[in-house]
């Protein structure tokens, strides 16, 4: 069964979060249960993250650039995930704000990039565009400065 | 009923928390996102615990503005007992040292399992200090190494500047005795703060005269000596601090 199909056979929607930080796991399980996704796995590594993906083929995954001492292993993850279905979305969660970063991971195939200083809802917006999107996944140059701007800039107190 | 603050910049980060505490029957919590918004909070809703990370709008770790740090040394100075959790990603023992000497009650860092937020959580909420067992170990071993091996990381032109330092040099002194700019030594100065964990110059220069007077035959000695010649003879103060 191919992995589109697999989806299309549930009803419910379902969101896998990769993140190496539980507090983050947690938040972002509150705000999707609050919007009424409950069906979210999570992973705390690259590895246990992809092989979640291949045995539950989630709706849309939500993953962390940095794992451990790793700034950009998320990066690779995007790309297998990517190779393996190419209607996978995906929405890279990180606290990176530097537009390079961004646009390489639109590059590897993101749907969306949300810097985690962003708020609850600027994550669920985008959560929500990818679930609704019909179409394939856009990478656009421009992306990248229009992310990078959402960020507010540093006030001083 | 517990009333718990937290402040931390990462609106996800706060969710995740408010999760954990909710679960676990904590349901009077506050949040807020920037150092200024916490204290507003703190004074207005009078919360028994709180619950903070240490780099808040951007300042990491009090560079400009008012950081986490600076925010927990106030809130402690306004009340010596409310319990105040550091929740932050920053594993390094000299910051975790720098939190509790500004008043925090626990430490944790951000990786910890949920389960180990409530267990900090409960600790401090009976006034009693937690940090988890590998971070109390780092910090005790922090201690151990202050008595003889603080300065053992530093380059030979670190330990240079911070002699000059703790002689009372300027940094316009050091950098012609140095031969290098200004800017040079401004930036070896800011680095040794950085490295020694000293807040302020005065630090770094007592810092410095702890580092004179462990070390007779310092690294960066004799490169002085050929640069200036017969500097102690024209400074005699110099000379005993050295022989101290």
């Amino acid at each position: 069964m191919s992995p589109r199909l697999a989806r299309a056979d549930r009803s419910v929607t379902s969101v896998l979060i990769i993140d190496d930080h539980p507090f983050v796991i947690q938040g972002c399980k509150r705000i999707l249960e609050v919007a009424g996704i409950n069906l979210v796995f999570s992973a705390a590594d690259v590895a246990n993250g992809y092989a979640l993906y291949q045995q539950k083929r989630p709706d849309l995954v939500v993953v962390d650039l940095s794992f451990g001492g790793d700034a950009l292993a998320g990066l690779s993850l995007v790309r297998r995930i990517r190779a393996d279905d190419p209607t996978t979305r995906v929405i890279v969660f990180s606290m990176h704000d530097d537009p390079a970063i961004v646009q390489h991971c639109l590059s590897a195939g993101a749907s969306d990039y949300v810097v985690k200083d962003a708020c609850s809802t600027a994550f669920l917006k985008a959560v929500q565009r990818d679930l609704d999107s019909k179409a394939p996944p856009v990478v656009d140059a421009d992306d990248a400065t229009m992310i990078a701007a959402r960020q507010p800039p540093a006030r001083p107190i | 009923m517990t009333r718990v603050l937290l402040i931390d910049d990462h609106p996800i980060v706060l969710q995740g928390c408010r999760r954990v505490l909710q679960d676990a029957g904590v349901c009077d919590v506050i949040e807020a996102t920037s150092a200024v918004a916490g204290y507003r909070l703190y004074r207005r809703n009078h919360p028994e615990t709180i619950i903070m990370d240490l780099s808040l709008q951007g300042n990491r770790l009090g560079r400009a503005g008012l950081s986490g740090l600076d925010l927990l040394r106030r809130i402690r100075s306004d009340d010596s007992r409310i319990p105040i959790l550091v929740l932050s990603m920053h594993g390094d023992p000299v910051i975790v040292s720098s939190a509790l000497e500004a008043g925090a009650t626990g430490y944790l860092l951000k990786d910890a399992a949920p389960g180990n937020l409530l267990k900090a959580f409960e600790t401090v909420c009976r006034h009693r200090l937690y940090l988890c067992h590998e971070l109390a170990i780092q910090v005790a071993l922090l201690g151990v190494r202050r008595q003889g091996e603080t300065f053992v990381g530093l380059s030979s032109r670190e330990l240079q500047t911070l002699a000059l330092v703790a002689e009372g040099k300027t940094y316009e002194e050091i950098a012609e005795q140095l031969r290098v700019s200004y800017k040079t030594v401004a930036n070896t100065c800011s680095q040794l703060k950085t490295k020694l964990g000293a807040r302020k110059l005065p630090e770094l220069i007592r810092m410095g005269v702890e580092y004179l007077s462990l070390s007779p035959d310092r690294p960066g000695h004799g490169s002085e000596q050929r640069a200036q010649d017969g500097s102690s003879a024209r400074h005699p103060d110099r000379a005993a601090v050295r022989s101290a």
